[in-house]
């Protein structure tokens, strides 16, 4: 089951206000970069934004950067690009491209990249597990990779762009929930490195569920921001005449916003299409930044209808605070099968307020 | 009865010879009720509890998709076809499309793609060796893979414009299409352009919507190009001359130009500089 993908293109940088990323999304801690958690692509060519995983104090920190993971499991799957300028020149600063730790943040298994660009999985003593010994990870260049480890049977996996490079089984399974993903760019928290890790098409998925439940492949996360407005009922724009055109900034600018008085009210508005070459849909993951005015009842539920079928969301019991609010659907509700880009781009988006 | 007059009484008490007792006021005290002249009020209000509803709102709304697709395949596909006795070689590469024509000395590259990408749809193919029954229907007996759908095509080069690569959509795809051409500039000497004239076929649109002829140029060997306006094809207007105008003066090594349309044009004769100065 798909349980988060994030292609970081939506928030603010930095670490107040609308600027804080960290406002109702998964992440737990993202370590500040001089003021820039997400910079440009540093590939010079690829648009958008990354995430950086920085490290920029000798603090003894676990890890830099971590989310927490929505529904913790025992078999977890992180995937994502990543992209370094070089190869760690010691062992202290061998980066933890994706790291699993239980739910009270305790170090389960880190994927390192070490010195000569093998790829290693380390259990919780920071003992090696396995290690591919030839080099797999490069620099200069962007690199899907993706690990997939239960936690009970004690299997893992990597994969590099979908070729796996790594196997093993640990001796004996921790066989414990993980809770917390994290990344760092050192291994120990008491090196320091100015090396940067960056990161971009986050997915995270369990092995529960119809679909998603295996590696993912190569995939990619696109933004599709609201498009069009193709019905509204009660919503109300604080300027203009369009709703969509207020909530689809790439930057969240909390000074615009549709309002809705009361229950009942519904926009409907269609979304961005996805690449043309786009061959196939994993999953849909809906976001809303929303808020109420003061303390009361103020629902938000939000859906993917598809024809004249909805796949509806939680119903989110809002706050007085600007968060973001987040729903994953893996399932065309039309064709009870999964959303493919033919599929998917004939989908709109509608935001109830149910209370 | 008469009057009884009295003119002095007196009474004598036996006393114990105490002093006398004088007071000199008496104030007697009463418990009452008694009102206050005014009563002054400040302040008045009301809790009332009820329920009230507060706005909801809304800044930002979007979908993030997990898709899989070409960008995120980085392998290399190569495959040959003949057609109209050119050979041609064919390498996908993950970020565009090289065609090689084996049949000319030496043999010449071009980049094809589909739409305005540097890819073009057709991934892998084959030349389908048996007859086919509607071979002369289809165009010609090549069939290509499509890169993103897996449709299968057959490569028609009658066709000016792409089928749809979903077979459950109507309507096609036009793609861009360009032709580079240069003059030569020897010396020192500036050589003025004055104009630039276009002889092709008589258009045949296509697409309304892409109706137009671009010509760009470059003096920097391609490094960059500049727009000399695009030409509006009217349709059925066989009398229609493409001329591009005052295009300034070239200098050695020499001008490149370039044609760019997406199908307004069937067929390019030459583009001729009637007035220009013998270099």
């Amino acid at each position: 089951m798909l349980q988060w993908a994030d292609n970081f293109s939506f928030y603010g940088s930095g670490e107040a206000g609308a600027e804080n990323m960290l406002d109702g999304l998964p992440y737990s801690f993202i370590t500040p970069n001089n003021g820039n958690q997400l910079p440009v692509d540093p590939d010079g060519v690829s648009t958008g934004r990354v995430l950086v995983v920085a490290a920029t104090n000798n603090n003894s920190n676990l890890t830099d950067s971590r989310m927490s993971v929505p529904t913790p499991a025992k078999a977890l799957g992180v995937g994502a690009r990543f992209y370094r300028t070089t190869l760690p020149s010691s062992s202290g600063i061998r980066p933890v491209i994706i790291g699993y730790r239980s739910i009270a943040n305790a170090r389960m298994y880190d994927l390192i990249v070490e010195p000569n660009g093998a790829l290693s999985v380390y259990d919780f003593d920071s003992d090696l597990i396995a290690t591919t010994t030839i080099p797999i990870f490069t620099t200069n260049t962007w690199q899907h990779i993706e690990m997939l480890i239960d936690s009970e049977t004690g299997d893992i996996e990597v994969r590099r762009e979908g070729v796996p490079v790594l196997t093993a089984t640990e001796a004996v399974p921790q066989n414990t929930l993980i809770g917390i993903v994290s990344w760092s760019n050192r291994q120990s928290g008491t090196s320091n490195t100015s090396v940067q890790l960056y990161m971009k098409g986050l997915v995270v998925w369990d092995k529960s569920g119809t679909y998603n439940n295996d590696f993912m492949g190569t995939v990619n996360v696109v933004g599709c921001p609201v498009a069009s407005d193709e019905s509204n009922t009660g919503w109300t724009p604080s300027t203009g005449a369009d709703i969509y055109a207020l909530l689809d900034e790439s930057t969240p600018n909390d000074a615009d916003y549709a309002s809705a008085a009361a229950a009942a009210a519904s926009v409907e508005m269609s979304l961005a299409d996805v690449p043309a070459d786009s061959t196939s849909v994993r999953g849909v993951i809906t976001v809303v930044r929303a808020m109420k005015t003061d303390g009361g009842d103020a629902n938000l539920q939000v859906s993917l209808k598809s024809v004249a079928a909805y796949d509806a969301g939680v119903d989110h019991a809002i706050t007085p605070t600007a968060t973001y609010w987040w729903d994953v659907s893996e399932e065309d509700p039309n064709t009870v099968s999964p959303w493919t880009p033919g599929t998917f781009n004939d989908a709109s988006i509608r935001i109830n307020r149910t209370l | 009865m008469t009057d009884a007059q009295i003119s002095q009484a007196q009474s004598l008490a036996v006393t114990e010879g105490a002093p006398d007792l004088r007071a000199s006021q008496v104030v007697p005290l009463a418990v009452i009720n008694y009102p206050s002249e005014e009563v002054q009020q400040f302040q008045a209000s009301a809790q009332v509890v009820e329920k009230r509803d507060t706005d909801a709102k809304v800044f930002q709304a979007f979908a993030m998709v997990v898709v899989r697709g070409l960008p995120e395949w980085p392998v290399c596909r190569a495959w040959t076809y003949t057609l109209d006795g050119h050979d041609f070689y064919v390498l996908n590469l993950v970020t565009e499309t090289l065609v090689c024509d084996l049949s000319q000395q030496p043999p010449a590259w071009f980049s094809w793609g589909t739409g305005d990408s540097a890819l073009w749809r057709g991934w892998v193919g084959k030349q389908w060796v048996a007859k086919l029954p509607n071979e002369d229907a289809f165009g010609t007996n090549i069939l290509v893979g499509d890169r993103v759908t897996g449709t299968l095509y057959f490569l028609n080069p009658q066709l000016p414009a792409d089928d749809n690569p979903d077979f459950t959509e109507d309507g096609t795809q036009p793609f861009r299409r360009v032709v580079t051409g240069q003059v030569i500039i020897r010396g020192r000497s500036a050589v003025p352009c004055f104009g630039v004239e276009l002889t092709g076929s008589p258009p045949q649109l296509y697409d309304e919507t892409l109706n137009s002829a671009e010509l760009f140029v470059s003096d920097d060997r391609g490094g960059s190009y500049v727009s000399c306006g695009a030409i509006t094809v009217e349709e059925n207007a066989y009398d229609q001359r493409f001329d591009w105008l005052s295009l300034g003066s070239m200098f050695s090594p020499g001008r490149l130009f370039q044609i760019v349309d997406y199908g307004a044009l069937t067929r390019i004769d030459d583009l001729e500089i009637p007035d220009a100065s013998k270099p």
